[in-house]
């Protein structure tokens, strides 16, 4: 007990004495986590934004000219229990007609003279996300075809596996990035408290000759350290609110050039979780590889001769 | 208490700091370790607070062999000796009640007792006055007393003390020697290493004198017949 109160005094002694440091400290976690957080940022809103996209992708199938009410109603019926598909939209020949009569716009005249049901009826069918990619709709497409009410199955084959390809890209290089901005951050962060450590080397060798034990001297200094790296990831994420407040809100006119920043979401509730803990973890573990070297073990050496 | 089992220490294959020591201390002794720099007396003083330890041979406190001990055990070792340097290694931002209390506490005193501990040491030191006072304000020999303090507040059995007067004047170093001289009468034993034979030799027990890492004599204290190795 009297240890732990000793721990505790220490550290908060420590702050206190060094406080200009600790603050220094902790807004560099906070910069690098903030680049950290950005990217986890850009990477959730840049998926969003594609499997958004995802969802337009459909699978047009046109229908036979012969079919009639009962078997067109029978096979609506039957595709809605594809596994694979989420919804079927029916256009009429007639309604056809109408949305190419519109597409083309002061150009419509070019179709006076044409029968009104020259385009065929169509089923517009719309994937669950786990199926929206190049096999899944292949297979699909396939299955379909071998419907005899259906003439004819079209999807955006090219279009559809770049976006897979874009999408599985993304989740590489999140990875990448994320490790590759992690080890910067120790590195920084452990140089970082490092001076913060030297200063108190004094303090360190003081304490080994009264007695101290290992745990006695890092318990104070690693107390520092998790607190530094909370204050400091704490920090990024209100950084990073900002950020994301600025961009949403249009603060700086950006909206006209990217209109999904209105969209936008910020991070999840599991980002911010690993931001802190990251955090944590990285004030913690840099402080202890800091003290590597400045305290020292006592090993059992050889027997006694 | 003390036993040193043909030690030698070198710090490198050319660099010979002791040679073949063999030495007993026994409980009460005030031993004065004497000779040029580089005789070995810090070496030899740092083998018994483990800071170094012997390239071979032995160093034995209260029977058990220094080199068996782990980083716990020489954390416990030094919560027993009471160390005194000539730079006097306080820390200058905590007071001298603080540098004192900080001992008692990393030996497991709650703060209260480690603080009502330093106070009667300062007290008996004659520097309550100054309890508050940082060492960058203390003079050279009130920063010994407070070193002397802390050394003293665990009760150790064992005083070791390196150069304690070294940057004293004459008046801090008699009032210092003084100190000794009290505390040797509580029969804690005491080991200093310093230059200044003639203060030391009128209260030591024994003086161990050290030439290029060797014992070459090993006398009483004041008065008593010398002899030569």
């Amino acid at each position: 007990m009297a240890a732990m109160g000793f721990v505790a005094r220490r550290a908060g002694h420590g702050l206190g004495q060094f406080f200009g440091t600790f603050i220094l400290t902790g807004f560099t976690i906070a910069l690098t986590l903030g680049v950290f957080g950005g990217f986890l940022l850009l990477q959730l809103n840049l998926e969003k934004l594609l499997r958004g996209w995802g969802d337009q992708i459909q699978l047009t199938a046109y229908l036979a000219p012969t079919i009639g009410p009962a078997e067109l109603e029978a096979l609506l019926a039957n595709l809605k229990r594809y596994p694979e598909i989420e919804r079927v939209h029916y256009t009429t020949q007639e309604q056809a007609w109408r949305d190419f009569q519109s597409a083309l716009g002061a150009q419509s005249g070019l179709l006076d003279g044409l029968p009104r049901n020259v385009l065929p009826a169509s089923v517009d069918i719309t994937l669950r996300p786990d199926f929206r990619d190049h096999t899944a709709m292949e297979q699909l497409a396939e299955r379909l075809k071998r419907q005899k009410e259906l003439t004819q199955i079209d999807y955006p084959q090219q279009w559809v596996e770049k976006l897979a390809l874009v999408i599985a890209a993304l989740q590489w290089i999140k990875w990448l990035v994320a490790g590759a901005l992690f080890l910067a951050a120790f590195f920084i962060v452990t140089r970082m408290v490092k001076l913060a450590v030297l200063a108190r080397r004094q303090e360190i060798e003081v304490l080994q000759l009264i007695g101290a034990t290992e745990t006695l001297i890092q318990a104070p200094l690693a107390i520092e350290g998790l607190l530094q790296g909370l204050l400091g990831s704490g920090g990024a994420l209100a950084l990073l609110w900002g950020v994301y407040r600025l961009l949403r809100d249009d603060a700086a006119g950006l909206s006209g050039l990217i209109p999904a920043l209105s969209r936008m979401e910020f991070l999840d509730g599991l980002s911010v979780a690993l931001i802190l803990s990251i955090g944590a973890t990285l004030g913690l573990s840099a402080s202890l590889f800091a003290l590597r070297g400045m305290v020292r073990s006592w090993k059992v050496s050889h027997p006694a001769r | 208490m003390i036993q040193f089992q043909h030690v030698e220490k070198r710090y490198a294959p050319a660099l010979c700091a002791l040679n073949d020591i063999n030495l007993e201390i026994g409980t009460g002794e005030l031993v004065l370790l004497s000779g040029a720099n580089g005789a070995g007396k810090s070496t030899l003083l740092k083998l018994i607070y483990r800071e170094v330890e012997p390239s071979s041979g032995s160093v034995l406190f209260e029977g058990q062999n220094l080199k068996s001990f782990d980083g716990r055990a020489v954390a416990g070792l030094r919560r027993r000796v009471g160390l005194v340097f000539q730079e006097f290694k306080l820390l200058a931002n905590l007071t001298a009640l603080e540098n004192i209390a900080l001992a008692a506490e990393v030996a497991g005193a709650t703060q209260n007792a480690a603080r009502n501990r330093a106070l009667d040491l300062l007290r008996d030191l004659g520097l309550a006055s100054r309890r508050d006072a940082k060492p960058g304000s203390l003079s050279s020999g009130e920063q010994q007393r407070v070193a002397v303090a802390r050394a003293l507040v665990n009760r150790p059995a064992l005083i070791l003390a390196d150069e304690p007067t070294g940057n004293l004047d004459d008046a801090a170093a008699r009032e210092t020697l003084r100190l000794f001289k009290d505390i040797q009468q509580t029969d804690t034993t005491i080991v200093v290493a310093s230059h200044a034979v003639d203060l030391f030799k009128e209260i030591a027990t024994r003086v161990v004198q050290l030439e290029q890492g060797r014992i070459v004599a090993d006398s009483s204290g004041s008065g008593a017949v010398e002899w030569r190795l």
